[in-house]
């Protein structure tokens, strides 16, 4: 059932995101072509009348805030918006008769908005990739390739293949306990019988304030063992105290979100589906 | 086991507003029932309840001897007084959708009720009006083969002509395993087809008895009946 639940919630959500990003994709080709070519061809374009320059500050305004939209349409619609329409205003009156479970109705959610989130993110981090990338700079990025990844090494004392084969799976853990929250802030708020939305509000901004605290609590730990004072008392002290200290404090960064991120699920989960099954109340 | 639903001391509460108060009722298989009562009474919330979309405040509902849940789920045809789809689908995305989910649904039953009332199954349901949304909606609840159907307020939007068409399929669709629990506050319309009536009031059933019963021992309709027990 899981299966058919992400078949139809992409089927919906797709009807949004596709044009949302195949606009972006279209204006980062209009704005490669336009840098790329036709200021080039054209040099008077980039002289040095103001009103051209006014132009092309403009275009680039908009070129950020378009990325800038894209970015944040896509996160509001589909951690917020999406989910809530669905599974708790007129469509959860047949969300929630589906003979399937509410963890199959969560991950459902979770697991296409963290997809097109992915994409998302990798789409921006393209765009602005593809509008400013030139010949000359891909072979600077070669020639410096080599002095690139020994900095890395040294200032970070791992590769940089094992830094993005961390981050990655960091990154989508991250995504996953930030959504898993909302969900669950929307879930509790909809249990009351009226001011649902605020209620939500109310309880998202309750989170967010225990999870930096958490966060707040989690870094003095980690401040402990990157200081270096070894008279330290903390676990991670002891741990670390014998390895490189610029890959301790990778490691112990990377840790420290993981648990971080862990922590969360591991409240926000339990608590949203207790409400989606238990405390359902669609009015 | 003839006991399909089973109510037990089942309250549900909104703050301080008690919606339904200690409601004990068994409805068995093969009825038809009308469960009727005045605005407020609590009807929706009873169909709610049975439905999951609201969770007991005390007591206990039963639907083949379970709670309420994914299984409950699968023989249970719930028809709210709300439309529920997208208004971007087009009719066969909703067939296709029920097929997904549903493994009773018949896609042939639903595709010949469509094509009795004239609805095109490539029409998106933004181009048609509010009486023929709830037309495909009741359809589609009708076309499962379920053992309890909840029809909350079926008839209220559609045309008399369509009424009876949709009160004739409830009759044909409907066997010895399964009952229909109809909410609605057109009586005389349906009071043919119906079996049982529940007159519900204030949370509380005032009367659960059947419509011979109450014609033989009352020697009135129910229609009658209704206007006489809630006269305002």
């Amino acid at each position: 059932m899981l299966r058919k639940l992400i078949k139809h919630e992409f089927k919906s959500v797709n009807r949004l995101m596709i044009p949302l990003h195949l606009g972006l994709i279209a204006i980062t080709i209009i704005g490669r072509f336009y840098i790329q070519l036709a200021l080039k061809q054209y040099p008077v374009l980039t002289g040095d009348n103001v009103w051209l320059n006014l132009a092309n500050m403009s275009l680039m305004l908009f070129y950020i805030v378009a990325l800038m939209a894209v970015g944040l349409t896509s996160m509001i619609y589909l951690s917020i918006l999406r989910p809530r329409k669905n599974l708790f205003t007129d469509e959860g009156y047949l969300m929630h008769t589906l003979p399937v479970s509410a963890h199959a109705h969560i991950w459902s959610k979770l697991i296409v908005a963290a997809i097109w989130l992915t994409i998302d993110t990798a789409l921006i981090i393209l765009s602005v990739f593809t509008m400013f990338v030139n010949p000359d700079f891909i072979r600077e990025i070669f020639t410096a390739l080599p002095d690139l990844l020994s900095s890395f090494r040294e200032t970070f004392g791992i590769s940089m293949g094992t830094a993005i084969a961390v981050y990655i799976p960091l990154f989508i853990l991250s995504t996953l306990a930030s959504l898993l929250v909302i969900d669950m802030s929307i879930a509790i708020g909809h249990s009351f019988n009226s001011h649902k939305v605020l209620s939500s509000v109310g309880v998202y901004v309750g989170a967010t304030v225990l999870r930096n605290l958490l966060g707040t609590i989690l870094q003095t730990l980690a401040g402990v063992v990157t200081s270096g004072d070894t008279a330290g008392i903390s676990l991670g002290t002891f741990i670390f105290y014998y390895s490189n200290l610029s890959t301790t404090v990778f490691w112990l960064g990377c840790a420290m979100a993981a648990l971080m991120a862990a922590i969360t699920m591991g409240v926000a989960y339990p608590l949203t589906y207790y409400f989606m099954t238990r405390k359902l109340n669609l009015e | 086991m003839n006991e399909l639903l089973t109510c037990v001391d089942l309250t549900k509460q909104y703050g301080s507003k008690t919606a339904l108060d200690s409601i004990n009722l068994i409805i068995p298989r093969g009825r038809i029932i009308g469960l009727l009562g005045p605005n407020g009474s609590g009807k929706t919330t009873l169909i709610k309840l049975i439905n999951g979309l609201l969770s007991p405040t005390f007591g206990h509902l039963y639907i083949n001897g379970m709670e309420p849940g994914p299984e409950t789920k699968k023989v249970v045809s719930y028809l709210p007084e709300r439309t529920y789809f997208n208004s971007w689908m087009k009719v066969t995305d909703i067939l296709n959708f029920f097929c997904d989910f549903y493994a009773d649904f018949s896609r042939v039953r639903a595709e010949d009720m469509l094509q009795h009332l004239g609805i095109d199954p490539k029409a998106r349901l933004s181009a048609m009006s509010k009486g023929t949304k709830e037309k495909v909606q009741l359809i589609m609840v009708m076309s499962r083969d379920a053992d309890l159907y909840c029809l909350d307020e079926p008839i209220g939007g559609v045309d008399p002509a369509a009424r009876d068409y949709i009160l004739q399929t409830i009759i044909s669709n409907y066997n010895e395993h399964a009952s229909v629990l109809i909410s609605t506050h057109l009586i005389s319309d349906i009071e043919n087809v119906l079996d049982d009536v529940i007159f519900i009031q204030n949370g509380h059933i005032r009367l659960h008895a059947s419509v011979d019963a109450i014609r033989e021992q009352e020697g009135k309709s129910v229609d009658a009946l209704f206007r006489e027990v809630f006269r305002c």
